[in-house]
């Protein structure tokens, strides 16, 4: 018998204990997943509606599908991924303790509580892992501990309670039933070697209800039925290293029990297994987490987020350190066209081909994304709404940055009927219905369209010429039906001009020049086209002269050319006249020389 | 405790049945009803045709033959019709009408508005509709299937969803002449092939041949079943800036090709595969002695679009010898209409074609113009079968097996989303106003549905399919790869 101040230390201890390795959980957590919530967050659109819900309910797994979807709603608030994973991970590893602690009550073993959930955090690093994952984890661990309870229930009892607790969690929960029946298993075995193999039965059954399962096409394949495929993404076939939460969760059993057996009683030992044991939790979860995570598509995550919720200015402060990727640069340069700055900024940033500019189309959700805001940004709103709604459709569970851009596009070219019908949707949210009710003003009302700013000023960007196609000729022909139809829409040649540039396309640059200039949809040309015309008629300063270009600029090219001839005949690098034109596109053009 | 029997037997009858509704006044008021269901004609065989009205306060319903009256109240403004009552008056009423009155509880009277009928057809549809869901097709998908409903009922079930292949795309579903035991469809992108199922018996088909430009595309079967005739088509998707159509589904070519079931081979001939012209969308005769295509010059696509116009032709072909014929009629001619055909289908008595007529291009469901007319083949009479017709577009139809009814998919809805219509075409070839597939909650289900209705077949019965086993064959199985016979 405890005498009750070394009760009092006990507990303060495991309080103590477990408060540390929540904060620590949670400040890791928002570290290296904060955007990967935010991004888990944008890739569905739950439903606050009977029907929906009904029906994902009636499929196997549905409650913990819905549950997921319930949560992850609220990861667009700050920190809530972090906070609600945290707070799953504590009463899974509370009641996988409660569970356990029949066999090992040492209150050091605690932490050992949490490495199935710290592992699984590793696998939510990647998209691909379904959040359900964590939550069918949390839950079985519940129901190991209802079994556990039954412990004064006769065989017969606690197997009849046992296959109903199982198949309940397979058809609410999912695959994870399966992991269940061997804890039990294997507890049981423990208690009882004699009798213990009787619980076997939970396995054949989970076995069985899976095998009509996939045969009755309600489950796709074994790998659904029976493992962690359940929880991860259709496209993906989850390695090996993804069963190792699950593994760890079956092999704590007989390690609780072998300390169980153990005579470690002195409160010293407890207190450095129990510290030694915490602070593995955080080494393991760097150590897997850093093989693990793909830093590339974090980074992109957090970019994503940006752009979801319009911090142009974030992306551009992360500038230099984010032009790894292609993808990265166009939101970069997304960025800059959205604060007026592309041409201004253009040469300020490693970039070599207008890929950088607008990337190629692929058939990734992402670049769907990306080129369905690109796309409105430069005012070709046809090919703005064939990627946003491509973008949507290709994610199963929708995508609520993509329905508002579909929403406004629909706004914008007056097909009232359909917008609605997505505002009516998007309004059964939580967190976007209140927007989606603000856009209802602009239903079958033209006036209130045309006199708003962002959609009056697309909706100008529409051709008078119904019949031209979008997309299919290429950027220069999309931005040019866009200028001619709105000369005002300054994004349109802004793009047009930059991807010229950056390809040093003359055959390009100077007829669409003219064709601008000439036909007043140009009054004055960006300085960075003043440049190019320069350096394309370097010999006719005339011609250049017709599109309005100053003698201060043509002084400024001669200046140049002047600076880099000395340079050369000084044996210098291009780089050293970085300083004083590395913004320029004469600069650009001796840098990028035979590329 | 008898006492106490008879109350629960009280509460439960209160509980099933519905308070009888005695109309008291009836005035001429219109009341709009949604969906608009008022003066179609029906088959006797369908379910409930559900809708409601924007009335406020108690609302009531009769339904009466002059005889039998069924009562319904609404239920948050919707008219659940009772499914068994319904049945019963439909049978009672094979080519009669039955006359529906909305009526209003005011002051604890039953005041009726104008009453209006629904004319009950002597012939039933085809018991079973099989169709596509998809949300409509931007050039990227994720969840897709092919589902059938029993149109006595509002229950649907799937035939196939792409969830078991991978997300692939599932397209062309075809049966013969309604049969369930045998139809077809094509599989794209990841596990690609044809799924063919010929009297109960699976087989995964690579249509591709060295000597046709694609796997097989649009197919018709042959009555018999033993032949197959598709187009093979380089199909092209390009969208408008701002176009009500949206987008414009063309080929850069295209050809009509025959395929033999049971030697898996694929011939053709020189007026169905000639490179001056592009041909599509073939369909058998009843008879399966004349094959119907259509038909267009070759053009440059997309920058001829507007000129992209399809005439109906027709061919002889002799199914023992295999032989094609050696000159095509032109049925339709799209150079001196300027119209543009679409989807041929012949009903199965022989005596008419209903096509869609639309400005351009072939493929209707992204034509707003696009309407459904009728060629009888008697007379070569071509006309509009208007009370189908509305100003969005209507397109790809299927007939029942006694030729008296139609489903087609048209997008009067919101000019996006197709929706199944039927319409009942008369003795005369006349259709008359079409109705909406009635579900439960109509105007509900269809406000929520994002997906559209795709290819809408009538089949005689329900297609029992296991998903499992269509699954592993398209995925686990070398497709059987056809030949082209010179």
């Amino acid at each position: 018998m405890k005498s009750l101040p070394t009760k009092i230390v006990s507990l303060s201890a495991r309080i103590t204990m477990v408060g540390i390795i929540a904060i620590v959980l949670f400040l890791y957590l928002q570290d290296t997943q904060e955007f990967t919530y935010f991004y888990r967050e944008q890739n569905q659109l739950f439903l606050w509606d009977n029907q929906v819900i009904s029906k994902t309910l009636l499929t196997i797994g549905g409650l913990c599908k819905v549950m997921a979807q319930v949560l992850v709603q609220y990861f667009v608030l700050a920190k809530m991924g972090a906070v609600i994973t945290t707070l799953i991970c504590l009463i899974g590893a509370h009641f996988l303790w409660c569970a356990l602690k029949n066999l090992c009550n040492n209150w050091f073993m605690i932490p050992v509580c949490f490495l199935p959930f710290v592992i699984y955090n590793v696998y939510l690093m990647d998209n691909y892992a379904k959040y359900e994952g964590i939550i069918a984890l949390c839950i079985m661990a519940i129901f190991f501990w209802i079994h556990t309870l039954l412990n004064n229930q006769n065989n017969y009892v606690r197997l009849g309670i046992s296959c109903i607790l199982t198949l309940i969690v397979y058809l609410l929960f999912g695959s994870v039933a399966l992991l269940l029946s061997f804890c039990v298993l294997i507890y049981e075995f423990i208690l009882s070697p004699k009798k213990g193999l009787l619980f076997a039965a939970p396995i054949i059954l989970v076995l069985a209800v899976g095998l009509i399962a996939v045969n009755q096409a309600y489950l796709i394949g074994f790998g659904q039925a029976y493992g962690m495929q359940h929880y991860t993404e259709y496209y993906f076939e989850p390695t090996g290293f993804y069963s190792l939460s699950w593994i760890i969760t079956i092999t704590l059993i007989p390690i609780f029990w072998l300390f169980g057996k153990s005579k470690i009683n002195a409160l010293w030992l407890h207190s450095a297994l129990a510290i030694i044991l915490t602070a593995f939790l955080p080494y393991l979860y760097n150590t897997l987490g850093d093989n693990h995570q793909d830093k590339g598509m974090y980074s992109l995550e957090r970019i994503i987020h940006y752009a979801d919720t319009e911090q142009w200015d974030e992306i551009i402060a992360l500038g230099h350190s984010e032009t790894s990727n292609y993808i990265n640069l166009n939101y970069l340069n997304l960025a800059l066209s959205k604060k007026g700055q592309l041409l201004e900024k253009l040469f300020q940033y490693e970039q070599n081909s207008s890929q950088a500019v607008f990337l190629d189309y692929q058939q990734f959700t992402d670049i769907g994304v990306l080129r369905a805001r690109q796309y409105y940004q430069m005012g070709a709103i046809g090919a703005s709404q064939m990627n946003a709604v491509s973008a949507k459709m290709s994610m199963a569970e929708g995508s609520p940055s993509m329905q508002q851009l579909i929403i406004k596009n629909y706004i914008i070219t007056g097909r009232y009927k359909i917008a609605e019908k997505y505002i009516q949707e998007l309004e059964k949210t939580w967190y976007y219905a209140d927007w989606a009710t603000s856009m209802r003003k602009y239903l079958y009302n033209d006036k209130a369209v045309e006199s708003d700013p962002e959609l009056g000023m697309k909706r100008r960007d529409l051709p008078k010429d119904n019949e031209t196609f979008t997309i299919y000729a290429g950027i220069y022909n999309d931005t040019q039906t866009v200028m001619t139809a709105n000369p005002d829409e300054s994004a349109a040649s802004d793009y047009a001009i930059a991807c010229m540039l950056l390809d040093k396309n003359f055959n390009y640059i100077i007829p669409f020049t003219q064709f601008n200039y000439e036909n007043g949809y140009w009054k004055e040309l960006p300085e960075r086209l003043q440049e190019a015309i320069l350096t394309a008629q370097e010999q006719n300063m005339d011609f250049a002269k017709q599109f309005g270009i100053s003698d201060e600029m043509i002084e400024r090219f001669a200046q140049f050319r002047k600076d880099a001839l000395n340079l050369r005949h000084n044996g210098g690098a291009v780089t050293q006249l970085a300083s004083r034109w590395g913004n320029t596109f004469w600069y650009y053009m001796l840098r990028n020389k035979g590329k | 405790m008898k006492k106490g029997l008879y109350l629960i037997v009280l509460l439960l009858l209160c509980a099933c049945g519905e308070a009888e509704i005695q109309i008291t006044k009836t005035t001429q008021e219109e009341v709009t009803i949604a969906p608009d269901y008022k003066d179609v004609t029906i088959p006797m065989n369908i379910a409930p045709l559900n809708f409601q009205t924007d009335l406020e306060g108690k609302t009531g319903l009769v339904i009466s033959d002059g005889k039998t009256s069924i009562s319904v109240h609404a239920k948050d403004g919707v008219f659940h019709i009772p499914m068994q009552s319904w049945k019963e008056l439909l049978a009672q009423n094979a080519g009669k009408d039955i006359t529906f009155t909305v009526c209003q509880e005011k002051n604890g009277q039953w005041e009726g508005f104008k009453p209006f009928q629904m004319h009950v057809a002597p012939e039933e549809a085809d018991p079973y509709l099989a169709y596509r869901l998809l949300i409509s097709c931007y050039g990227q998908w994720n969840e897709m299937g092919i589902y059938q409903r029993d149109i006595s009922t509002y229950e649907q079930s799937p035939i196939f969803e792409n969830k078991n292949t991978d997300h692939n795309c599932l397209n062309c579903h075809t049966f013969n002449a309604r049969d369930p035991k045998t139809m077809l469809f094509h599989m794209r992108a990841k596990n690609a092939g044809t799924f063919m199922l010929k009297d109960g018996q699976m087989e995964k088909l690579d249509t591709k041949t060295d000597s046709t430009m694609s796997a097989l595309v649009y197919p018709y079967w042959h009555p018999t079943g033993d032949y197959i005739a598709a187009s093979t088509n380089i199909t092209v998707q390009t969208w408008f800036f701002n176009h009500p159509n949206t987008l414009e589904v063309f080929d850069t070519n295209s050809d009509v090709v025959l395929y033999d079931v049971n030697k898996h081979e694929i011939f053709s001939n020189q007026f169905l595969k000639n490179d001056s012209v592009m041909e599509s969308f073939p369909t058998f005769s009843p008879d399966g002695k004349s094959l119907y295509y259509l038909s267009t010059p070759m053009r440059k696509m997309p920058e001829d679009f507007k000129n992209w116009k399809f005439s109906l032709c027709r061919i002889d072909f002799d199914p023992a010898t295999r032989k094609l014929g050696e000159k095509v009629d032109t049925i339709y001619n799209a150079n001196t209409t300027g119209k543009s055909v679409s989807f041929p289908k012949i009903s199965p008595d022989g005596k008419l074609i209903v096509f869609g007529l639309q400005e351009f291009g072939n493929f209707s469901a992204w034509h707003k113009d696009c309407d459904l007319y009728a060629y009888r083949i008697a007379d070569g009479k071509i006309y509009p079968l208007t009370e189908a017709n509305s100003d969005e577009s209507e397109s790809y139809h299927s007939w029942s097996s006694n030729n008296r009814w139609m489903v087609f998919s048209s997008r009067r809805e919101d000019g996006l989303n197709t929706r199944l219509y039927m319409t009942y075409i008369d003795k005369d070839g006349k259709a008359h106003k079409a109705f909406l597939l009635p579900q439960d909650d109509p105007v509900k289900y269809y406000a929520e549905l994002m997906e559209a209705y795709n290819l809408p077949e009538f089949v005689s019965g329900k297609v029992e399919l296991s998903q499992y086993e269509v699954a592993s064959l398209m995925k686990n199985t070398e497709a059987k790869k056809v030949t082209y016979s010179k």
